[in-house]
């Protein structure tokens, strides 16, 4: 079924639609939300948290790109569950590697005071890179793939996905002293 | 927050046309399983269940503190083969193989159920025909029809909607899994989609056809369809009376893509869980004959969707019958023995236990019977079903859950042809497939 369908479904509120959901979209949530959790019972839990999220959003949402509207909820009730389980000392996953290595760009001083201009700045700064560098960049940190599953997926090895992202990151962090975000 | 978790944070609000599409893997089996016990065939099978509210037609929730709750059936349907009409499998998609929300509805009373199922409790049927459904689907839905017969049903709905297709879209498993499953899975056909203009004829800027695999059709006017002010469409405020008129109108409006013989009308409505009634808009192909009624109510059904300003939005047509071969005619066991099967907890259900005083059903928590045939791709076999709506017990629920005097009834399934008949039955196993 295709994604209209599917929208259209919820707006019908057709329970069906949480079928044909989580029947398209099981496999790509479940990479996303373990990719970050690296635990099943967790990733069980954030997929229902996910169809719920989503049968609450549409309507009166109306997703241009549900693929990337799915995969945002369940990326976001993810890292808020990283933290809850974090705060109970049992952060584990691929989490606690990607804010390590985003220490290198912004530290882990206390927060951005202006989120809207930082967002505005991350995305000017994505529209320069190359598309290959960002297509690493995102699966890193935006869907938090272990380097040697995005290396897997490109055909690269190691170090070379390693390479790239240190490369990005210290662009990312040249373009955000540029940009005036204080770091 | 720090500002590398705030960093962190802001990159997944980065623009869509960032996020790179993500190809699948591996695929997973779909999520049915069962578990023999003992020699045979005997079943015993343990549903897990997610879900503590909700409903159909409600807001469906889930369970989020991850509990589960487990229920045992007995060792019931013991297939033993001993006539000599095939044994068929059970996996039910959908009183307990839906995978979200529990099967149970919201009524003030129990009568706001009222539906036109030709079926009575006073209908004299000893058999039922069982048929084998062609379209049983595969992870990516029904993929049984091909790209040149969907083509052919776009184009004649086109045609009696007075429309002309101007593109198409069709999207093949190899187009989801990026090449990375057996070849004669790469070429089955997942989604087939016409579009076509119908700015002059339904005043919206396009008009698309879904066919999908199992042959159901799906209309979607995408900017909404008006009707004649004199029509209430609505989810929320229709009433009986108005949703018969407006009903009348599409289905007379509609005729060519209906093109049922005689058309029956079927409007009822539940609540959903802020009391809102949830109304439902269909048409059944009916008969003088009770069984094909029976088939026509279950199987070659049209359904009309409200958008939230009160337009046509879409038309849902399904004639389940056309991807199905009939297997044979079954006996029917009768009401009375389905419910003994009930009362004895020999029933297929999502819903847990403790939602029952002492986890038993009695004459009294029956509010409505109904026969009915799932007829989902996800059913492997039609058969008939007696279904039982039981009233729950709302000792469960958070105190004000429920609007005062709303009544929540648990959808509970017994199979109506004799368990001699069924070989296995598969239970959900709580996964959300």
């Amino acid at each position: 079924m295709n994604d209209s369908a599917i929208i259209g479904m919820l707006f019908e509120r057709s329970d069906e639609a949480i079928k044909e959901l989580s029947g398209k979209y099981k496999n790509y949530c479940s990479t996303i939300a373990r990719n970050i959790l690296h635990n099943e019972e967790d990733t069980e839990e954030c997929l229902n948290d996910t169809w719920l999220k989503v049968w609450s959003l549409i309507p009166p949402e109306r997703p241009n790109k549900l693929s990337v509207f799915i995969g945002r909820i369940t990326r976001n009730l993810a890292i808020d569950r990283y933290r809850n389980r974090k705060a109970e000392k049992n952060g584990s996953g691929e989490t606690k590697a990607c804010l390590d290595e985003l220490y290198e760009c912004v530290g882990d001083g206390e927060s951005f005071s202006d989120n809207l201009i930082l967002k505005d700045v991350i995305n000017r700064f994505l529209g320069t890179l190359k598309e290959e560098n960002r297509k690493v960049f995102m699966l890193r940190y935006w869907y938090m793939f272990p380097i040697k599953s995005i290396g897997e997926r490109f055909g690269m090895s190691e170090g070379a996905v390693k390479m790239s992202l240190q490369r990005t990151r210290h662009n990312l962090k040249e373009y955000l002293e540029k940009e005036g975000i204080e770091i | 927050m720090k500002k590398n978790e705030k960093l962190l944070e802001i990159i997944g609000e980065a623009d869509e046309r960032f996020i790179p599409e993500l190809e699948e893997k591996k695929k997973q089996k779909p999520f049915m399983k069962w578990a023999a016990v003992g020699g045979g065939v005997c079943v015993a099978a343990a549903i897990a269940l997610f879900v503590m509210g909700g409903g159909i037609g409600s807001n469906p929730s889930v369970d989020v503190s991850g509990t589960t709750t487990t229920i045992t059936l007995p060792n019931t349907y013991s297939g033993q083969n001993t006539t000599t009409t095939p044994a068929v499998t059970i996996h039910p998609g959908g009183p307990s193989g839906g995978g979200f929300g529990m099967s149970a509805v919201l009524v003030y009373d129990i009568s706001e159920l009222g539906n036109a199922n030709p079926w009575t409790e006073e209908c004299e049927i000893s058999t039922l025909p069982v048929f084998k459904n062609n379209a049983y689907w595969t992870q990516y839905g029904a993929t049984y029809l091909n790209l040149e017969q969907r083509k052919a049903i776009a184009s004649d709905i086109a045609s009696d909607l007075g429309l002309e297709i101007k593109d198409e879209s069709a999207e093949y498993i190899s187009d989801i899994t990026g090449g990375r499953m057996p070849e004669w899975q790469e070429d089955l056909l997942v989604n087939y989609t016409a579009y076509c203009d119908g700015e002059a004829k339904y005043n919206c800027q396009w008009v698309n056809i879904d066919v999908g695999g199992d042959g159901t059709v799906t209309i979607n006017f995408t900017h909404g369809n008006s009707l004649p002010e004199e029509y209430s469409f609505t989810y929320y405020q229709t009433t009986n009376e108005e949703a018969v008129k407006t009903l009348e109108y599409l289905a007379e409006r509609y005729n060519a893509v209906i093109g049922y013989n005689s058309p029956n009308l079927n409007t009822y409505a539940d609540r959903l869980i802020t009391g809102n009634q949830n109304r439902k808009y269909k048409v059944f192909d009916s008969s003088d004959d009770i069984v094909e009624s029976i088939l026509g109510y279950n199987f070659s059904t049209v359904e009309f969707a409200p958008s939230d300003s009160g337009e046509l939005m879409l038309i849902r047509i399904k004639d389940s019958l056309s991807c199905a071969e009939k297997i044979d005619d079954y006996p029917i066991i009768s009401l009375d023995e389905a419910k003994a099967s009930l009362f004895n907890g020999n029933c297929i259900t999502n819903i847990p236990s403790e939602y029952l005083d002492g986890g038993v059903i009695t004459e009294e928590l029956i509010g409505r019977t109904e026969l009915i045939y799932l007829d989902s791709d996800k059913e492997e076999f039609f058969i008939p079903y007696y279904l039982f709506y039981v009233e729950l017990n709302q000792s469960q629920y958070a105190e004000d859950y429920l609007p005062e005097g709303m009544k929540e009834y648990g959808m509970y399934y017994v199979p109506a042809i004799s368990s001699e008949h069924i070989s296995e039955i598969e239970l959900y196993d709580g996964s959300m497939n």
